[in-house]
C-alpha cells in the first residue's frame, strides 16, 4: 500500500472533513496527521486491511479518532466532577487521576462493545469483585451464562487494549 | 492470525474457569499442560491476566465508575450531534445536559422537560414518563435511561436503570426514578425485590425505597412521589429547598434556594400543567421571598433583607 500517495491524494480533503467536524484548523490538522499515523502503525504491525474505498476508510478512521478524543475529554471532566463530590483528603494524586481516567476510558470502550447483560456481569465481577455464583444468583441466570458473558467481556477488554 | 485468536480464546476460557471456582487436581494438570504446550499459550495467558488485573486498580465503586461513564457518554453524544457547538467544552455540555435534552433523541421514548407522556400503545407495559425522562424497550427488558416512569407491566419484564435493576411480573405496578443523585422506587400494588446500588432490598406495597450516595431508607410512599401521575405536585409540610428541587425538574435551568429561605415549608396541591405558574404562586404566597437571576438558566430564591 502506498501510504505516500494516499496521503497526497486525500490529506487536504481529510483536513477539510475534520475541520467541518471540529471547527478548528489546528485540531483538524492534528487529527488528519493522527489518522495517517494510525495507518502507518497498522502497516508496521501488519494489521492493515486492504483499502478499497480510501475516502470511506479515512472517514471512518478519522471519525473514530475524534470520538476517542471526545470520550477521553468527557470522561476526564465527568471524573473530576465525581472527584469534586468526594472529601478532598481522599483525592488521589494527579498521576493516579490520569491512570483512573485511562481505566475509565477503557471500561467505557469495553462496555460499548457488550450487550447489556454482559455489561452487568462484567461490572459485577470486575469492579464489584463479586463471585460468579453470587452474580448468577443476583441476576437469576446460571453460572454457565455468567462464564459465557465473562468470556465475551474479557475478549472485548483485549480488543480494546490492543486496538 | 486465526491460530492466535483461537489460542486467545482458550486462554480466556481457562481464565474464566479459574475465576469460577478453584480448579480440581485434574483441571490443574490440564491447565499446566496447556500452558506449557507452546510459548504462544503463555503469552496469551499473560495477556489475558494483565487485561483483567488492571481493572482491579480502579479505586472507584461500580456506581461511581458507571455514573462517570454515563455522564461522559451523555455529554459526548451531545457534542457529536451538535457539530456547530463543538467549541463548547464538554464540561459545559455536561452541566447543561438537562437543558439541551442530551441523549433523549437516542432513546426509544422520551419526555422533554416539563412534559408528561402517556405510552399506552406498548405491548409490554403501560408507561407514563415524567418530565425529562427516557426509556428503551425490547420484548423482555425495559431500560430507564434517566428520569422517572410509572409502569404497569403487561408481561414479565426485566427492569433496569443506571443504579437499579429487578424483575417485574405481569401486572406489577411501580414508579422508578433514577438520576445521578438518587434512586427512588415506589411499589404500588405488590411487594418487589429489587437491587439498588448493588444491594438487595424488598419493598412492600405502598412503600418507597430512597437510595442516594450516603444512605438508603424505605418509607411509606409520600404523596408527592405518586401525585405526578395525576398531573399534580402534592406536598405537605415540605421544606422549600426540597420543594424547589422537585419543581425544578419540570423547569428549564436551575433554581437554588439560599440557606436563609430553605427552612420555609410548603403544603398544597399544584397543577403541573404550568410549572412556571407554581413558582409565581409560591412567590405570591411568601412575599418575603425574592427571585433573582436569569430565567430558564439559573435563579436563586432568597429572603428579602
Amino acid at each position: 500500500m502506498q501510504i505516500a500517495s494516499l496521503y497526497q491524494e486525500h490529506h487536504l480533503w481529510l483536513k477539510q472533513f475534520l475541520y467541518s467536524k471540529l471547527n478548528c484548523q489546528a485540531q483538524a490538522a492534528d487529527f488528519a496527521q493522527d489518522t495517517f499515523l494510525r495507518i502507518l502503525n497498522k502497516q508496521k504491525r501488519n494489521t492493515l486491511e486492504q483499502i478499497h474505498t480510501p475516502k470511506a476508510y479515512l472517514t471512518t478512521l478519522a471519525t473514530g479518532l475524534v470520538n476517542n478524543h471526545w470520550r477521553r475529554l468527557s470522561i476526564e471532566q465527568a471524573y473530576l466532577e465525581t472527584l469534586a463530590a468526594q472529601p478532598q483528603c481522599l483525592a488521589p494524586s494527579p498521576e493516579t487521576q490520569q491512570q483512573i481516567v485511562d481505566l475509565l476510558e477503557q471500561l467505557a470502550q469495553v462496555l460499548e462493545k457488550l450487550p447489556q447483560r454482559e455489561q452487568q456481569v462484567f461490572i459485577m465481577a470486575r469492579i464489584d469483585g463479586m463471585a460468579y455464583k453470587d452474580i448468577a444468583e443476583q441476576l437469576h441466570i446460571t453460572v454457565n451464562m455468567v462464564q459465557k458473558a465473562m468470556c465475551k467481556a474479557v475478549l472485548a477488554c483485549i480488543e480494546v487494549q490492543t486496538q | 492470525m486465526q491460530q492466535t485468536h483461537d489460542v486467545l480464546e482458550q486462554a480466556i476460557e481457562w481464565y474464566v474457569k479459574h475465576e469460577t471456582a478453584p480448579l480440581s487436581l485434574a483441571q490443574k494438570q490440564d491447565f499446566e499442560q496447556w500452558l506449557n504446550e507452546h510459548d504462544c499459550h503463555q503469552q496469551a495467558w499473560q495477556q489475558v491476566t494483565h487485561s483483567q488485573q488492571i481493572f482491579t486498580n480502579l479505586p472507584l465503586s461500580s456506581a461511581q465508575s458507571l455514573s462517570t461513564i454515563t455522564k461522559a457518554n451523555q455529554s459526548r453524544r451531545h457534542v457529536l450531534k451538535s457539530i456547530a457547538a463543538l467549541s463548547i467544552s464538554s464540561w459545559l455540555t455536561w452541566r447543561y445536559q438537562k437543558e439541551l435534552g442530551i441523549s433523549a433523541h437516542l432513546a426509544d421514548h422520551h419526555a422533554q422537560i416539563g412534559e408528561q407522556l402517556q405510552l399506552t400503545h406498548l405491548a409490554q407495559a403501560k408507561v407514563a414518563l415524567n418530565t425529562h425522562s427516557a426509556i428503551n424497550l425490547d420484548a423482555k427488558t425495559l431500560w430507564l435511561k434517566y428520569g422517572e416512569a410509572h409502569i404497569v407491566c403487561q408481561v414479565p419484564l426485566a427492569i433496569s436503570s443506571p443504579h437499579c435493576h429487578f424483575n417485574a411480573e405481569s401486572g406489577g405496578e411501580f414508579i422508578l426514578f433514577d438520576d445521578n443523585k438518587q434512586v427512588r422506587f415506589s411499589a404500588l400494588n405488590q411487594r418487589f425485590d429489587i437491587v439498588a446500588h448493588g444491594q438487595n432490598y424488598t419493598v412492600d406495597k405502598d412503600h418507597t425505597l430512597i437510595a442516594d450516595r450516603n444512605s438508603t431508607r424505605i418509607v411509606e410512599t409520600p404523596r408527592h412521589m405518586t401525585s405526578w401521575t395525576k398531573g399534580m405536585l402534592s406536598v405537605s409540610q415540605m421544606p422549600l429547598k426540597q420543594f424547589i428541587a422537585e419543581l425544578s425538574r419540570y423547569l428549564h435551568g436551575s433554581i437554588r434556594v439560599a440557606p436563609a429561605a430553605a427552612q420555609l415549608h410548603i403544603s398544597g396541591t399544584f397543577s403541573l400543567t404550568d410549572p412556571k405558574q407554581i413558582l409565581s404562586q409560591i412567590l405570591h404566597t411568601f412575599p418575603e421571598l425574592t427571585l433573582n437571576g436569569v430565567p430558564n438558566a439559573w435563579q436563586v430564591i432568597n429572603k428579602k433583607t
